[in-house]
C-alpha cells in the first residue's frame, strides 16, 4: 500500500475508499485477478454535425420536431441535448426521453429482465421505433443536438429525421445580420 | 491466454433480446471445448504433479581409471591401462566420445543437457635418476583438445571448447627460433627440416592443459520425435603432433601423442514445454433463444446455465487449453535445493595424498601431514565445522530425503584451483608430473564417514610455463583453472536405505613416483544441489 501514490486528497489509507467511483479507475496488476472490481461510470455520448437548410448555412430555419429511431434496448430514460448557430452552449436539454418503444402488445415491455415472470416471459427481438422530440429552435442558421446516456442505461440509435420551416421577413435571406447588428 | 470478458451483464432493465441472452453465456459454452484457461482456476499449487511431468532425465555415466597407482605401493604414470577409458584419435574429425550417447523420443521439448569428463595428455615422463618429471609433448603445444554436444548430428556451436576457428593461433612476439633441431632429428642425425624456423605457437582454439576436466552444457529446444544426443570430442593441429619425436640413447622415438578421457557422464534433462494432446475433445451443449422462446425453467436453466454450471464443477481433461497451467497453480518443479558460496580469506592448500580410485572411503582427518586420504576443500580455518566447508550442510542443514521419494539429484560444483607444486625438493616448483584430484563425496544419515563418489574424480597438473618452449612447469605462475565437478544421483528406479547428510568437494594430491611431495593449493569454490521429481 505504502507503493500507492494517490494524489493527497484520496483516502486511501481507508478501505472505504476502494469501494468508490475513483477507485474503480485504478488498475491493480498482481499476480491474482480481483472478483470485485466495478466498471466506472461512463456516459455514452452521440452527438450530431451541424446541420443547415443549405449548403452556405444562409437560410435561417425554426426547427419544429426531432424523430429518433431506435432499437429497444433498455427500459429507461436518457438524454437529449440541442444546440444553435455554431455554439455548444445547450438551448434546450430534456432527460425524459424513452429508450424503449411503447409496449404496443408486443411485451417486450413487459418482459424486460427485472420483472419477467418465468414460464410466462418470452424472449423479443428488438423493433425499430420512433420517438418525437420537441425541439423549439427558431431562426437557427444551424444546429445540432446530442443524445447522452449514462452506464449501465443502454440506446440502441438507429436513424433521425427532423421537421423545419424557413424562417423568413419576406424573403429567405431576411433574417441574415445587418452590417451593424450586435 | 486472455481473459474472456461477458459483454454484459444482465440488468433488470435490460430487454431479453435473443441475441444478446446467447451472448450471455455462448462464450463460457466455446470456452469449455477445450480453451479453459488459467484464469479458470484457484491459483493455490494443490494440484497433483503426474509422473514426468517436469522433467524426464537421461543420463549416461562411465568410469575409468587412469591408475596412479597408491601411496602404499608407489606412484606410476597416468596410463590408459584402463579398457574403460577413451583415447581420442588424433585428427580433427569430430568424434563420440565412448558411450557418452542417448537416444530418446520427446514431445515439444527444451533439452537442457550437461556433458562432463577429465582428460590427460598421456604424455609424462619420469627421470628417477634426475627426480624430474616432464611432459613430453607440452612443448611442442598444447593439449589442443575440443569438446562439444552435438545433437542429432549437429554440433551446438556454443558448446565447444576454445574458439571455433580451428586456425586461430596465438598472438607472438616475432622472432626467430633455432634451426629445426626440436621438430624432428633424422637416424643419420641431421635435422629432419633444415633451416631456421619460427616459434611453435600452440593454437588458441582449444583446450590447452595437459591434464583437467571439463563440463559444458546447452539448452536446446527441439521437435517431437526421437532425438540422439551426444559428447563428442576431437584434436586441433595436424602439424604438431606428427612431428612429436623424442630422442633417446638409441635414436629417436615417434612417441604416441593421445589424449585419453576417462571419468565422464552426460546428463539430458527432457524439458516438456508444450504436453503432448490425445484429445477426443469435449463440449457442453446448450439450449440457444430465439426470437419469442418462452423464457422458463427449462430454457433458461435446465437447457442452459444449469449445463454450464455442472460442467465447469466437474471439468473433464480435454476442456482444458495445452499446456495452460502455469507455475502458480502447479507445485513446485523442484523438491529440494541448496546453494553454497564458498570464499575463504586466503589461499588454501593441503598435501594429503590420493588414495587411489577405488579407495572412496578413505577421507583425510588432518589438513595436512601428508596424511593419507581425500580431504574436504576448507577454508584453512577448520576442516569440520559445516560453515568453513564447500559441503551443502554449509546452508543446508537438514539432510536431503533420498527413501521416500522418487527423484533425481543433480550436483555441480565449481572450485578454483590455484596450483600444484613440489615441496620437498628442488626445483620446488618446475615439475609438471605431480597431479591434483578433486572429487564429489556424500555422506549418508546414520554412516561414520562419507563416500568419495569414484565417477566424479578428475585430475589436474601444474603446467603453466612462461612460453610454451620448455618441457617443464615454468616456476611458481599459477594455473588459475576453474575446475568444475558434476554428479547426477538417480532415484528413479530405487531409493537409498537412508537419507543424504550433505554433499562436499574434496581434494587430494597424487604425488610422485619417488616419492616427492607436492602440495594443491585453491581457494573460492561454488556447489549446488537440486533434487528434481522424477
Amino acid at each position: 500500500m505504502s507503493d500507492f501514490n494517490a494524489p493527497s486528497n484520496y483516502l486511501y489509507e481507508n478501505i472505504d475508499y476502494f469501494t468508490t467511483a475513483e477507485a474503480h479507475n485504478f488498475v491493480f496488476v498482481m499476480d491474482h485477478e480481483t472478483r470485485n472490481f466495478v466498471p466506472p461510470t461512463r456516459d455514452y455520448v452521440y452527438r450530431s454535425g451541424w446541420i443547415s437548410a443549405d449548403s452556405n448555412s444562409m437560410t435561417p430555419v425554426n426547427i419544429r420536431t426531432l424523430y429518433l429511431g431506435m432499437l429497444d434496448a433498455w427500459d429507461g430514460t436518457f438524454e437529449v441535448t440541442f444546440y444553435r448557430n455554431g455554439s455548444w452552449k445547450p438551448i434546450v436539454t430534456m432527460s425524459d426521453v424513452l429508450a424503449v418503444g411503447p409496449d404496443d402488445g408486443s411485451n417486450i415491455i413487459e418482459d424486460i429482465a427485472g420483472s419477467a415472470e418465468l414460464a410466462e416471459a418470452s424472449a423479443h427481438d428488438p423493433r425499430l421505433f420512433w420517438r418525437q422530440l420537441p425541439v423549439g429552435l427558431e431562426n437557427a442558421f444551424t444546429w445540432a443536438f446530442q443524445v447522452k446516456s449514462t452506464y449501465p442505461k443502454r440506446i440502441h440509435l438507429a436513424s433521425f429525421a427532423f421537421d423545419i420551416t424557413v424562417a423568413t421577413l419576406g424573403q429567405v435571406r431576411g433574417r441574415i445580420p445587418q452590417r451593424g447588428d450586435v | 491466454m486472455s481473459y474472456i470478458f461477458p459483454k454484459r451483464r444482465l440488468r433488470g432493465r435490460d430487454i431479453l433480446d435473443p441475441v444478446e441472452l446467447n451472448q450471455d453465456v455462448v462464450p463460457a459454452a466455446e470456452n469449455y471445448s477445450g480453451r479453459l484457461n488459467p484464469h479458470n482456476f484457484d491459483a493455490d499449487g494443490s494440484y497433483t504433479r503426474g509422473t514426468e511431468a517436469y522433467i524426464i532425465p537421461h543420463y549416461v555415466e562411465q568410469e575409468a581409471n587412469p591408475r596412479f597407482g597408491t601411496p602404499d605401493t608407489s606412484w606410476i604414470m597416468p596410463n590408459s591401462a584402463d579398457t574403460r577409458s577413451f583415447t581420442l584419435a588424433t585428427d580433427i574429425e569430430w568424434q563420440l566420445v565412448d558411450s557418452m550417447t542417448r537416444t530418446f523420443t520427446t514431445n515439444q521439448s527444451v533439452l537442457w543437457i550437461t556433458g562432463w569428463l577429465t582428460y590427460i595428455w598421456l604424455e609424462y615422463s619420469y627421470n628417477s635418476s634426475t627426480s624430474v618429471g616432464t611432459h613430453v609433448g607440452y612443448e611442442k603445444g598444447s593439449a589442443r583438445v575440443q569438446f562439444a554436444i552435438r545433437v542429432d548430428g549437429r554440433i551446438i556451436e556454443h558448446t565447444i571448447t576454445g574458439k571455433n576457428d580451428n586456425f586461430l593461433q596465438s598472438y607472438m612476439p616475432i622472432q626467430w627460433d633455432d634451426e629445426k633441431v626440436t621438430a624432428a632429428v633424422l637416424e643419420d642425425g641431421e635435422n629432419a627440416f633444415p633451416g631456421p624456423s619460427t616459434i611453435r605457437v600452440p593454437p588458441a582454439a582449444a583446450l590447452g592443459p595437459p591434464a583437467m576436466p571439463v563440463r559444458l552444457g546447452c539448452a536446446v529446444p527441439v521437435q517431437p520425435g526421437s532425438h540422439t544426443v551426444e559428447l563428442v570430442c576431437r584434436r586441433l593441429g595436424s602439424e604438431n603432433y606428427r612431428a612429436l619425436n623424442w630422442p633417446t640413447s638409441s635414436g629417436f622415438t615417434v612417441l604416441d601423442d593421445y589424449v585419453t578421457v576417462f571419468n565422464r557422464k552426460l546428463l539430458v534433462l527432457d524439458i516438456p514445454t508444450n504436453p503432448a494432446v490425445a484429445s477426443s475433445g469435449t463440449a457442453v451443449d446448450i439450449r440457444t433463444f430465439d426470437a419469442e422462446d418462452a423464457i422458463n425453467a427449462t430454457s433458461l436453466g435446465t437447457n442452459c446455465v444449469d449445463k454450464l454450471r455442472d460442467a465447469h464443477n466437474a471439468i473433464d481433461t480435454d476442456a482444458m487449453g495445452r499446456g495452460v497451467l502455469n507455475n502458480n497453480h502447479l507445485p513446485s518443479a523442484i523438491y529440494d535445493y541448496c546453494q553454497v558460496e564458498f570464499a575463504p580469506g586466503s589461499i588454501v592448500s593441503t598435501n594429503n595424498q590420493y588414495p587411489g580410485f577405488n579407495e572412496g572411503t578413505t577421507i583425510a582427518s588432518a589438513t595436512s601431514g601428508p596424511d593419507i586420504g581425500w580431504t574436504i576443500v576448507h577454508d584453512g580455518v577448520s576442516m569440520t565445522a559445516a560453515a568453513n566447508l564447500l559441503r551443502s550442510d554449509a546452508t543446508h542443514a537438514a539432510a536431503f530425503d533420498a527413501t521416500t521419494k522418487k527423484s533425481f539429484f543433480v550436483v555441480q560444483a565449481n572450485v578454483r584451483f590455484i596450483n600444484l607444486e613440489r615441496t620437498s625438493s628442488s626445483p620446488q616448483h618446475d615439475d609438471p608430473s605431480s597431479f591434483g584430484t578433486f572429487a564429489l563425496g556424500y555422506q549418508l544419515s546414520g554412516s561414520a564417514a562419507p563416500v568419495i563418489i569414484e565417477s566424479t574424480i578428475c585430475f589436474v597438473s601444474h603446467h603453466q610455463t612462461l612460453s610454451g618452449l620448455t618441457n617443464v612447469a615454468g616456476g611458481d605462475i599459477p594455473e588459475n583453472i576453474d575446475v568444475p565437478l558434476f554428479w547426477c544421483l538417480d532415484l528413479t528406479e530405487t531409493l537409498l536405505s537412508a537419507n543424504i547428510d550433505y554433499f562436499g568437494v574434496y581434494t587430494a594430491v597424487a604425488g610422485h613416483p619417488s616419492g616427492h611431495e607436492a602440495e594443491i593449493h585453491w581457494k573460492h569454490g561454488h556447489l549446488m544441489v537440486l533434487k528434481l521429481p522424477a
